[in-house]
């Protein structure tokens, strides 16, 4: 993940999560506030729409109180006259107080005079039926008791309900005007709560309000929850209806204090919704700030260090690329990016330093080795001339050429011979050693006769198993092909390697040569002795070049610097084979290497090659 | 009668080339230096030439060369002689036979029947 990609996903990660807390943290605080802000408003409105109530109360007292503590409605209840009937009972008189019906009752409680008016339809009508409960003599409306016990002569007003419904009714004790003597009695006015009252208190107060009767059957179920909400503590209750609606209830008394109707006010959540609408507002803002943030932090980022980064990269990149340790990092400024420029500017001059001082070693150490295999291909080159002088000249006199030869002297030319062929035999191995070391060596592809590469071999080493008294055994596969392909002079330097080894390491018993094909595409050359026996832990080690099994190249056994094995491998490894040895101490070891059976390559050798036996 | 020049500047070991190719009968001359080795190749057209590739001053390949650039020369055999087995694959195309040092004395004995027809005589002089 680019660095881009992560400050992009860390700066976004933290901002969404500062946002979620903020709008988290703002809802709880904020939509409490608005929730308590609407409860108290409606708190407030249903404080008013009762207010009117009572007010429709106080005002309908205060001009029953007036009427009552009057001389001429005292004269009245005594006599009964019509004129006070005529100009004070009738039809205008019930418009004008907005009254359904008026009692005048003495102190018996027996009715003087009373009358119902239809408001609707402004027309005479019966007094409601269920009036005549409300109105018993010792009752709370014909004797108006204050707080001392007394009876209150200021009257009583309030609410009632009677099976017509309920009503809003006053009633005073009546008096002369001067208040003077006993109450003849009551002054009772009344009128019906309908919806028509509430209409005009609602439209007066610019609220919606609802009145339902606190045993009606069909009570909603939202007046049924609020109804026990409502406690003498907390005598409004507000509840949210839905989104869009709250309401507010509470409970109106008659005049014995007993609830008698659920009020309530419904309003639009205006308060509430604007929080919300507030907060969403809020919201967008912030993720608004939130993206320009980002932005603005990506771009400066890019500026200040993503694009300086790149370059960085870049110009590193190239140098590796290009491993011009020459170029130079351009910086500017003094920050970290222009320090890591720097350093690493001061590393590439080290580096380059430290590269000339490397190619100025490996220079002098190709020369030294150069030299070096020089040195060997000339010694190798010019101690070969004469060692074959010698040979030829031992093999003419050995063939008789300059005369009969007596046994001592056969003797002393085998000596002669096969000294002469350990020392050829150590020369090619110091020679192919440097070849193989610097590489140079290259193989031919030339057809030779497994059975030759055998005599060859059998008649150099021979002599030398012999004179210590081992036995030498050939063999050759009866399967093996007659001609095969390949490097003899090689094959044969690997034979010599390591019969010679075996040689070296045997005390007595035999030394076994075998030529077989162990598979159509393989064959192999197995050298066995009856020797020493190669530690397991020293098996792998012994190919390595100048080591011998007792870590030494001291030549305690027999002569040689411990090249041998080195070179066996190596060429084996050259011709695509591979060489195991199988040994355990005391019962001997067994070598094999195991080559490709060759084909003539395709080019061909035009030249045959006399590959010349030591 | 073949003629064989033996190009060496070991003299011991041309003393040995020509011993054994007079042994096998034929006539030898014996050059130890590359540049003579040239001139003379002017001169004779030997049947066969023995070419150390080792030599002071000319190289071996250089001679080579030049006798497989001269038509007069189109039959005449070289064998090269070296111990450098680097050697070896350049050769391939040039030399008739390749020789590497040591040489046995049966390699060079048998020469003349390798290489030599029998019963045709030669240009030799």
């Amino acid at each position: 993940m680019s660095l881009r990609t992560k400050t992009f996903i860390i700066i976004g990660i933290t901002l969404a999560c500062l946002i979620a807390a903020l709008y988290i943290v703002s809802q709880t605080i904020l939509l409490r506030s608005y929730q308590q802000l609407e409860t108290q408003s409606v708190q407030g409105d249903v404080q008013r729409g009762l207010n009117a109530v009572s007010d429709e109360e106080t005002v309908m007292h205060a001009t029953n109180h007036d009427w009552a503590h009057w001389d001429d409605a005292f004269q009245f209840m005594k006599d009964g006259n019509q004129v006070f009937l005529d100009a004070n009972t009738n039809d205008s008189v019930f418009d004008t107080y907005q009254l359904n019906f008026m009692v005048f009752i003495d102190s018996a409680g027996k009715v003087t005079f009373q009358k119902g008016f239809d408001l609707v339809n402004t027309k005479e009508v019966p007094v409601p039926d269920g009036l005549k409960n409300a109105l018993s003599v010792d009752g709370p409306l014909l004797k108006p008791v204050s707080a001392d016990g007394k009876l209150n002569i200021d009257g009583v007003s309030g609410l009632i309900t009677i099976s017509e419904g309920a009503f809003i009714v006053a009633s005073t004790p009546i008096l002369p005007t001067n208040l003077q003597g006993q109450p003849i009695g009551s002054l009772v006015w009344g009128r019906l709560l309908d919806q028509r009252e509430i209409s005009s208190i609602a439209s007066r107060t610019r609220l919606s309000i609802e009145m339902l009767p606190i045993n009606d059957p069909n009570l909603p179920a939202d007046y049924h929850i609020a109804e026990s909400s409502i406690t003498d503590s907390a005598p409004i209750d507000v509840t949210p209806l839905g989104a869009d609606k709250v309401t507010g209830y509470t409970l109106l008394r008659d005049i014995t204090n007993a609830p008698i109707l659920i009020f309530r006010i419904s309003s639009a959540r205006s308060i509430y919704n604007q929080g919300q609408t507030s907060l969403s507002y809020f919201l967008i803002a912030l993720l608004v700030l939130g993206v320009a943030f980002i932005l603005v932090t990506l771009v400066l980022l890019e500026r200040v260090i993503l694009s300086r980064l790149a370059y960085l990269n870049t110009t590193v990149t190239k140098i590796r690329t290009s491993s011009d340790l020459d170029t130079r990092i351009a910086y500017s400024g003094k920050d970290e990016l222009a320090n890591l420029a720097k350093s690493i500017n001061e590393m590439l001059g080290a580096m380059a330093n430290a590269q000339n001082e490397l190619l100025v070693a490996r220079d002098q150490a190709l020369e030294a080795s150069q030299f070096k295999s020089q040195i060997l291909a000339n010694v190798s080159h010019d101690a070969r001339t004469p060692l074959s002088v010698i040979k030829i000249r031992v093999e003419m006199l050995q063939k008789g050429i300059y005369g009969p030869l007596t046994d001592v002297q056969r003797k002393t030319l085998t000596s002669v011979t096969t000294n002469a062929d350990q020392l050829l035999g150590f020369i090619s191995n110091l020679l192919h050693e440097g070849q193989l070391e610097s590489g140079k060596l290259r193989l031919l592809n030339a057809e030779f006769s497994p059975s030759d590469l055998m005599k060859t071999v059998e008649n150099s080493m021979t002599p030398l198993a012999n004179a210590k008294g081992l036995e030498v055994t050939t063999k050759i596969a009866d399967d093996m092909p007659a001609i095969i392909y390949g490097d003899s002079e090689r094959l044969s330097q690997i034979l010599f390697n390591l019969v010679g080894n075996a040689t070296k390491f045997t005390e007595q018993g035999r030394i076994g040569v075998k030529m077989s094909l162990p598979d159509p595409e393989h064959w192999a050359i197995e050298v066995s002795d009856t020797g020493l026996g190669i530690p397991l832990e020293a098996q792998d080690r012994i190919f390595e070049a100048f080591w011998q099994v007792d870590g030494t190249t001291t030549r305690t056994v027999n002569t040689g610097v411990g090249l041998g094995l080195s070179i066996v491998q190596q060429l084996t490894i050259l011709m695509n084979g591979r060489v195991t040895v199988k040994s355990e101490i005391g019962s001997g070891s067994t070598f094999t290497v195991t080559l490709p059976l060759q084909h003539r390559t395709e080019e061909g050798d035009t030249a045959r090659v006399l590959s010349v036996n030591r | 009668m073949y003629l064989a020049l033996i190009v060496e500047d070991a003299p011991e070991m041309a003393t040995i080339f020509a011993e054994i190719l007079q042994m096998a009968g034929l006539a030898t001359e014996v050059i130890s230096n590359g540049q003579l080795a040239i001139a003379k190749l002017k001169e004779i057209v030997p049947a066969v030439v023995i070419l150390d590739m080792h030599l002071p001053h000319v190289s071996g390949m250089d001679i080579l060369k030049s006798i497989r650039a001269d038509s007069r020369l189109a039959l005449t055999k070289v064998i090269a002689v070296t111990a450098d087995v680097l050697l070896i694959q350049d050769l391939e195309d040039l030399a008739d036979l390749t020789l590497i040092k040591p040489v046995t004395f049966d390699q060079l004995s048998d020469l003349t029947t390798r290489l030599l027809p029998t019963q045709t005589s030669t240009e030799s002089q």
